[in-house]
């Protein structure tokens, strides 16, 4: 059973069509990034895949559940991160981090097991005792990391986990993500911008543009096949060579 | 544990109780406006009766006879006048006289007004009003000399049938019977003049849709900005794909805003009624009669007034869902606020009983019409009226709700918006 299994997926938004037959697939355990100019469908695939959206074609599933007829059964097992996403201001960390472990704790003793993990993973200390308008955009983006990953769901979607952060607190999303990832084998599907990101957190990455997944294998793969010293030349020669 | 339904109404009550905006509309403005607003109106009354305590009258005697002088000492004796009385030789100088010394009146009395009186024959006496400020004392001032004069125009009377016809009662004459103003109400029959019972009635029936429009224009900004907030933060996004139904969700964010439209209700409803005990009190005490709303009708209004807000609120958020951004919400909710103003301008200044019939049935369809309709249906002790209003507004609720649900359910929740766009210039 694959993590996430996409086959030939269409979405419409009235005359525009954002995916024109997305295959896709992601073996339980893996870290797989999508890559892609702006507009290429990225977003859109990452917001199917979270019930989000309703596909307009084609079969999503994740870990076997379908996402428009199993919605709620998929949401049990996801956690999504959407691009530039924010907190509510006026709660602090901590009751941020409470409130969202709340809907997947079972007991009020996973509850805390979630919050203290949701607060190891932050790495904000003593400052998750404050209102999150008072946060940098670093250390809010490293709040809601920490509240995606703490309920340790099947599959983390992450869409544009570092976009925007200075080095020192994209380093340290990066580094807890593949942590993370490996240490308690969550499958994980993000989307990024950042060449260097997805060739040091990615085992497999999807080049994607204009609605269409154009190729896909492992980084060392994929630097192969078109020899390229690094990913970004492979994007470049895929996605921009045009 | 809690369930999701209650934590999503806590945090909501947290996030927008925390929001200076709304904990300044729904908690800091009652209790700063109702005590400015009773300050206001009885500073009012006190400055007027300040200012009507004694008043300066100039007056010309061009008469100098028995009545003209009699006239005179009876208004000197009267504490409320303070009487100059002139020197001048003409109307005109007196005017320019009085002008000169700040007095709002002047009195001519003319030549021969002694001997018109005396000689039963009807005199007329002059009052020139000096207009300055257009302020609600200045007529105050001309009713204060006016019942001065009257009085003493009944004296004359007195006197004048006395001096024609020794062995009758003047009074007898002047004023053969008398009217006793009672108005019936409730199966008791009172004695006051019936406008000035309907006077208070009104008052109490125009001042609570005043209040309860303002709690929904506040309730719905509340709910309206608790979800266009989430769009604008995209913390929507995150809470859409929690495990979670969406209903539990669109509950959630409702609750929270009817805890705090409630919580509005509460403090305006008492900063209100302190404001009327404060004014109509005393006269309600003294009628001793179960003048306005009852218990049960107070029960009646109370359910009116909460179906009619979670109409509102589930048409803000409806409204907001189409909204990018918390202006944007604002803006598509100006729509709700015009349609909870017409229906009171038209209900404040009007009686429904006597509209149209087409104009009957669009107020009745606005469901915010319905909480003054059935204020003044109360009033008028009309309980069929409040059962078809209470119906119509629960029936219009749940469509709503409806609407409200579906869209939550569906990707509209996360895709749909308004745009205004401009056409492109070639």
């Amino acid at each position: 059973m694959y993590a996430v299994y996409i086959e030939d997926l269409r979405k419409r938004f009235g005359d525009f069509e954002a995916l024109k037959g997305v295959n896709l697939r992601v073996a339980p355990g893996e870290v797989y990034g999508l890559i892609g100019p702006n507009g290429a469908g990225k977003t859109t695939t990452l917001r199917i895949v979270a019930t989000l959206l309703i596909p307009t074609s084609g079969k999503v599933e994740v870990f076997g559940y379908d996402v428009v007829s199993q919605a709620s059964e998929v949401r049990r097992i996801i956690s999504y991160l959407p691009e530039e996403a924010g907190a509510y201001r006026r709660l602090t960390g901590l009751e941020y981090l409470r409130f969202m472990a709340s809907f997947y704790a079972k007991d009020g003793e996973e509850l805390e097991r979630m919050v203290e993990e949701g607060a190891r993973i932050s790495g904000l200390g003593g400052k998750l005792k404050e209102k999150i308008s008072n946060y940098s955009k670093g250390m809010k983006q490293r709040l809601l990391v920490a509240r995606a990953l703490m309920c340790h769901p099947r599959l983390a979607i992450l869409d544009e986990p570092t976009g925007g952060l200075d080095v020192v607190h994209a380093h340290h999303i990066r580094r807890i993500i593949k942590e993370y990832a490996s240490a308690h084998g969550t499958t994980v599907l993000l989307s990024s911008h950042n060449m260097l990101e997805v060739e040091y957190l990615c085992d497999r990455v999807g080049i994607i543009d204009n609605g269409v997944v154009l190729v896909e294998g492992t980084p060392e793969e994929l630097k192969e096949r078109y020899d390229a010293e690094n990913l970004e030349e492979v994007f470049v020669k895929v996605a921009g060579g045009a | 544990m809690r369930s999701p339904l209650a934590t999503i109404i806590i945090k909501e009550l947290k996030d927008l109780l925390r929001d200076p905006r709304v904990f300044l509309g729904i908690v800091v403005m009652p209790i700063i406006i109702f005590p400015i607003m009773g300050g206001a109106v009885s500073m009012a009354q006190t400055s007027t009766y300040e200012a009507l305590k004694t008043v300066k009258v100039a007056c010309l005697n061009l008469d100098h006879g028995q009545w003209s002088e009699e006239l005179i000492s009876f208004m000197d004796s009267n504490q409320q006048i303070d009487l100059i009385v002139l020197d001048a030789q003409s109307v005109q100088d007196a005017v320019a006289e009085t002008a000169k010394l700040g007095a709002p009146m002047l009195i001519v009395i003319p030549k021969g007004f002694s001997e018109n009186l005396s000689s039963y024959t009807p005199a007329v006496i002059s009052t020139i009003y000096f207009v300055k400020k257009y302020s609600f004392t200045e007529p105050a001032i001309g009713d204060v000399v006016n019942s001065v004069l009257h009085e003493f125009s009944e004296l004359v009377s007195s006197k004048l049938v006395e001096s024609a016809a020794p062995n009758v009662n003047p009074e007898a004459v002047l004023a053969p019977f008398s009217i006793q103003e009672e108005t019936w109400i409730k199966g008791n029959v009172v004695r006051i003049a019936p406008e000035q019972l309907i006077g208070v009635v009104l008052s109490q029936s125009i001042m609570l849709p005043v209040v309860i429009m303002v709690l929904i224009l506040v309730a719905a900004q509340v709910a309206a900005t608790s979800v266009a907030m989430e769009k604008e933060e995209k913390t929507l996004e995150t809470l859409l794909t929690i495990p979670v139904s969406r209903f539990t969700i669109l509950a959630g964010k409702l609750l929270g805003s009817v805890a705090i439209a409630g919580l509005g209700a509460v403090v305006y409803t008492a900063g209100f009624m302190m404001y009327m005990n404060a004014i109509m009190g005393p006269f309600l005490q003294a009628l001793n009669v179960p003048v306005g709303i009852t218990p049960l009708g107070y029960a009646i209004m109370g359910v009116s007034i909460f179906l009619t807000l979670l109409a509102a609120l589930a048409i803000a958020i409806t409204v907001s869902v189409f909204a990018e951004d918390v202006r944007g919400a604002q803006s598509l909710l100006g729509f709700i606020i015009i349609l909870v103003i017409i229906p009171f301008i038209v209900l404040m200044t009007g009686d429904y009983e006597y509209f149209p019939l087409g104009l009957k049935i669009a107020l009745f369809a606005i469901p915010f019409s319905h909480p003054i309709l059935v204020v003044k249906a109360l009033l008028a002790e009309d309980y069929l009226f409040t059962a078809y209003s209470i119906a119509y507004i629960a029936a219009f609720t749940v469509v709503v709700l409806y609407v409200a649900a579906k869209f939550f359910a569906t990707e509209k929740i996360v895709t749909a918006k308004l745009t205004f766009k401009r056409k492109a210039r070639r």
